[in-house]
């Protein structure tokens, strides 16, 4: 709620002040020479005096407090109160794809984008979103759509399914029930398909590019790819090649590294200038809380890009300032005519 | 002090009596005053507080009704005034002027007929914190004092109207009997005065002019404010635009002049009731006249 011309309200107000203090100082001027006259003290003893003196009052007392009221609306009204939004046009023709590295090492931060995305999908209008998850083979949870409700349950499953330390299960330092294991094992069903094999970052990139449609339809294309890209086994692609193919394809890749695990800082070099050379973003952060800021930086590089700079909407809201108005204008004059 | 008021009243009553208003108050009174016995007169029928040895009890007999003997009086006679000089007295009076200039003008009108005669005149008046005094005398210097006297203690800022103070003080300084005359309004003095208003009767004759108080509404004037001298306070336009407060006031009004007016006859004093100063002259002289009327009668 702002008021878009609040200095004419100001004034409005200093006015009606201003006006106030006039008459106030200057009521005795404005006084007619009044009227001496004696022995009228019995008026007080005659009940229809004393009713009629009650009721001027009490009318006096609505008439000032009405016009009180009726400045203050008057004025409110004249600053134009409104709703003011900051809105961001619509990317309604735009296509995301979740690409999320499922190995053991990623569970926390799949957790979080996925609750994260599934918040944002709740503003989303014309967007398309998919979600793909790979860990030696790759899967697609479900391709790109527009259809909200089910974007959103999806997310909220998988987010809970991923939750999942299964390593520490392995171990036996965390313990699930069996709903849990098994709702787990159900989401990341498929994306162990060559045994002793694990997080083929490049491959599971590859594939999730594929996962575009509509090619010749003129879209912002892009994937948020989430991995600490430590890759156990033999890819088919490099990450390079793998990189060119989504550049090539006119897709944005936004990669999110979580930090290492078992491996020296060469797997995020390499992650860093196969996304970087193909004029993709690089976001590095250990802290699972920080996916929100950057999903939200992603938003807005993106809007960027589209050239969609977010403005400032405001819409008037003069509806109850002026009833309030209409009504004790109304009310004044009926008072008024009252007390006659 | 362009012109002296007495000039003024006079004008004001020659313009409305011409020659007739002399002799209005000569063989007034007469009972209080001994007469010496030498100029017999005229009878004239008793009245409370005459004396018993005045009555003429052959003509007593013959008539049927008390009846005393008046003789011309050759002294010289005293009158006396009592104006009621409180802040009520400074109002606007019925017909819109100022009670005070219709009290000055009362008063104005008793001492230029006591100039006719030579006759003393004193005053009392004021407030028990500031009480106004004049002895009786005779001269014109005496009579624009007393006039003035009246005038200028008469103002908005004297305390309120206190008429038992005021007969109790009459009573008290003038130990003569006397004609009084009593200049007030139309709210007193109160029936609670009755017994100090009886007491002064036995020893003076006493007439009472009041003067009507304006409308404390004034409902037809709204654009001007009604205040009361004693007690300001506002009196909303609504109340006073109000059919049935100013009906309810009237009748107030109204019952208060009857019990005052009941009262003044049953003590057998001459009274009049006047509009203000326009009236007070025309008024005063028809009161003189009845009076004269009903003593001729006899």
């Amino acid at each position: 709620m702002v008021m878009i011309l609040w200095w004419v309200t100001a004034l409005l107000l200093l006015a009606g002040l201003a006006v106030w203090a006039i008459t106030f100082w200057n009521r005795r001027a404005m006084r007619t020479a009044p009227v001496l006259v004696a022995n009228s003290r019995f008026l007080e003893r005659i009940p229809s005096f004393q009713r009629a003196q009650r009721w001027a009052r009490v009318l006096r007392v609505a008439q000032v407090g009405l016009a009180v009221i009726g400045v203050l609306a008057a004025s409110m009204l004249a600053g134009r109160v409104a709703d003011e939004r900051i809105e961001t046009p619509s990317f309604d023709s735009r296509d995301i794809v979740l690409c999320l590295d499922v190995s053991g090492s990623m569970y926390q931060y799949d957790t979080e984008i996925l609750t994260t995305m599934a918040d944002m999908v709740q503003d989303f209008d014309g967007e398309r979103v998919a979600l793909s998850i790979f860990n030696s083979t790759s899967r697609t949870v479900f391709p790109l759509t527009n259809d909200y409700d089910l974007i959103e349950r999806e997310l909220r499953e998988a987010s809970e399914a991923i939750d999942f330390d299964e390593a520490g299960a392995y171990a036996g330092t965390q313990s699930y029930s069996d709903e849990k294991r098994a709702a787990y094992y159900d989401f990341v069903a498929g994306t162990r398909g060559i045994d002793d094999e694990a997080s083929i970052v490049p491959d599971g990139l590859a594939s999730c590019g594929q996962l575009f449609d509509q090619a010749e339809e003129d879209r912002s294309r892009s994937i948020i790819l989430a991995t600490d890209n430590e890759v156990n086994g033999e890819p088919i692609f490099t990450l390079d090649e793998a990189a060119e193919g989504v550049a090539a394809r006119d897709i944005s890749l936004y990669t999110f590294y979580p930090g290492s695990y078992e491996c020296s800082s060469s797997c995020l070099e390499e992650l860093r200038s196969a996304t970087e050379e193909h004029g993709g973003t690089v976001f590095e952060s250990s802290d699972p809380d920080a996916i929100p800021t950057i999903l939200d930086q992603i938003q807005r590089t993106q809007a960027e890009e589209m050239g969609a700079t977010p403005t400032v909407v405001r819409t008037d809201l003069p509806g109850a300032f002026f009833v309030l108005t209409l009504v004790s204008l109304v009310a004044i004059l009926v008072v008024g005519w009252r007390s006659r | 002090m362009a012109t002296s008021l007495i000039t003024r009243v006079k004008a004001r009553v020659d313009l409305h009596t011409s020659n007739r208003a002399r002799g209005l108050i000569q063989g007034r009174g007469r009972s209080m005053f001994k007469g010496s016995g030498e100029d017999f007169d005229d009878l004239k029928y008793y009245q409370p507080g005459d004396k018993i040895s005045d009555i003429d009890w052959k003509a007593t007999a013959r008539s049927g009704e008390p009846l005393i003997r008046q003789f011309n009086e050759e002294r010289v006679r005293h009158l006396s005034i009592v104006a009621d000089t409180s802040a009520g007295m400074a109002a606007t009076a019925a017909d819109g002027t100022s009670k005070r200039d219709a009290a000055v003008m009362a008063a104005g009108l008793i001492c230029f007929l006591a100039q006719q005669n030579g006759d003393l005149i004193g005053l009392v008046g004021g407030s028990e914190g500031r009480p106004l005094q004049l002895p009786a005398r005779s001269s014109d210097g005496h009579l624009e004092l007393l006039l003035r006297t009246i005038q200028q203690g008469t103002t908005a800022g004297a305390p309120g109207p206190d008429s038992a103070w005021l007969l109790e003080r009459a009573f008290r300084v003038t130990s003569r009997s006397t004609l009084m005359t009593i200049i007030t309004d139309e709210a007193h003095p109160a029936v609670e005065d009755f017994a100090a208003l009886r007491r002064l009767t036995t020893r003076h004759d006493v007439m009472v002019v009041r003067i009507a108080d304006a409308d404390p509404l004034l409902g037809e004037d709204l654009d001007h404010e009604v205040v009361d001298v004693e007690q300001p306070r506002e009196v909303t336009a609504l109340a006073r635009g109000s059919a049935k407060v100013a009906r309810d006031v009237e009748a107030y009004r109204r019952a208060r002049r009857e019990g005052i007016t009941e009262m003044l006859d049953r003590l057998h004093v001459s009274h009049v009731l006047t509009q203000g100063e326009t009236t007070v002259v025309e008024d005063m002289i028809a009161m003189l006249r009845a009076r004269e009327y009903r003593h001729a009668r006899a």
